[in-house]
């Protein structure tokens, strides 16, 4: 289940504090009760973990705003089964990753219709093929907007199990559960997402 | 030349190293290579340093100025238009809606106690049919609240009048029908977004339902 997750490292470190989650559960009452004031709140204190989570998954600033849109409308939505038992950013955090997927099966089945299935196969290959050109010094990880456009120009599926397991700190089996894809499949994937990130690094 | 100079290790396979998921005897024979090969362990010390750097990225990125104003006028009630499809959930609504206010909102007008027994599975319920995981995920953050509240009423149901009872229970019988509906055409179409907003849209009324019943209990 879901539900079960383990919280990943980036979840928690967004945990408020008591004092903090004192003041969380107060303005999350509120906003339950329909107080958009409160919401506001609990959404600019919240909104850049979401934004930084999504632009990573998307890799595009365009599809990034629109998914954090939804993340929070669905958040304003669904805020009465929101008991407090976890973080709201936790709580957040699940949604972002479950709107995300849902987004993306939407979207393949509108391409399905329009191209071949091998397509986006080779779409993925000639991706590949532009990163595996030179190999050269270390990863120079001071430059860490780098690795951020490194990380955008991956292919999609390679690119959100790294953010999921690298970024994130989920587990395969975990990935799986959110992803439904098999864990032999998104271990080839971040196999394949790693070593493209350090050819386009090491350029 | 040994064994272990004989052939690099791949990166694949110094992925799994590093996220411990080697047996031990094989984390042993990578271990081994590595104290012998330089190209290795340098390839190691790079993937390191890969996996570190991703996990230092910053928590956090603003999004663009003007979501929020963006995201308010999303959140304030508008009209909605439907396609033909979505009617039959729709009626369901309807009944729901019917059903909370001939039945609850006259309670609450009475002012009397009632009783609700947990939410029995219905058998439709029960057939087997996949949901998406996001349905999953909506069904499991409804599911505490229900459960919390379902087992408050049935604890205190000796002290509820049965025939606002048996109102409840109906109206909880047609939201728990609605729910289904949902799941299951969900199952058909997991990323309609209508279809989910219905399906969280149902799990709103029966949590806001059981509230307003728990409200009616004397207090203790």
């Amino acid at each position: 289940m879901l539900t079960d997750l383990a919280e990943p490292w980036t979840a928690i470190a967004a945990m408020p504090q008591p004092t903090d989650r004192d003041a969380e559960r107060a303005l999350v009452a509120r906003a339950q009760r329909g107080d958009v004031a409160a919401f506001e709140t609990l959404y600019r204190s919240n909104a850049p973990r979401v934004h930084a989570l999504a632009l990573r998954l998307t890799g595009d600033p365009r599809e990034a705003r629109e998914l954090t849109q939804d993340v929070f409308v669905h958040a304003w939505q669904r805020l009465t089964a929101f008991r407090g038992d976890a973080a709201l950013a936790s709580w957040l955090h699940r949604i972002t990753v479950n709107t995300m997927f849902m987004r993306l099966r939407s979207d393949r089945r509108r391409a399905a219709r329009i191209r071949t299935p091998s397509d986006s196969d080779e779409q993925d290959e000639a991706a590949a093929s532009d990163s595996q050109q030179g190999s050269v010094p270390a990863i120079d990880i001071a430059q860490a907007v780098d690795l951020e456009r490194a990380i955008a120009a991956l292919p999609p599926g390679a690119r959100q199990v790294f953010v999921l397991h690298d970024v994130v700190g989920y587990r395969h089996d975990e990935i799986a559960e959110l992803t439904g894809l098999a864990e032999g499949t998104l271990r080839a994937q971040l196999h394949r997402a790693r070593r493209l990130l350090m050819e386009a690094l090491e350029r | 030349m040994t064994n272990h100079e004989q052939h690099h290790i791949d990166l694949d396979r110094l992925g799994d190293s590093i996220d411990g998921r080697l047996s031990a005897e094989e984390q042993r024979e990578v271990e081994m290579h590595l104290a012998i090969c330089e190209a290795c362990a340098a390839r190691r010390d790079r993937l390191e340093t890969l996996v570190g750097a991703a996990r230092a990225l910053p928590d956090e990125i603003e999004p663009p100025a003007g979501a929020w104003d963006d995201l308010r006028e999303r959140i304030a009630p508008r009209p909605i238009t439907l396609s033909a499809r979505h009617w039959s959930l729709l009626a369901a609504a309807a009944v729901i809606l019917i059903a909370l206010s001939s039945g609850v909102t006259a309670l609450l007008l009475r002012r009397q106690a009632m009783v609700v027994r947990p939410p029995a599975p219905l058998g439709v319920a029960n057939a087997a049919f996949i949901l998406p995981p996001v349905a999953r995920s909506i069904d499991a953050d409804y599911a505490g609240a229900i459960h919390e509240l379902s087992e408050t009423l049935a604890e205190r149901r000796t002290q509820l009048d049965p025939a606002t009872v048996a109102k409840v229970e109906a109206s909880l019988r047609v939201i728990d029908l609605a729910i289904d509906e949902a799941r299951r055409a969900l199952a058909a179409d997991p990323a309609d977004p209508t279809l989910l907003d219905l399906l969280a849209g149902n799990y709103e009324r029966k949590v806001e339902l059981l509230r307003r019943a728990n409200a009616l209990l004397p207090s203790t």
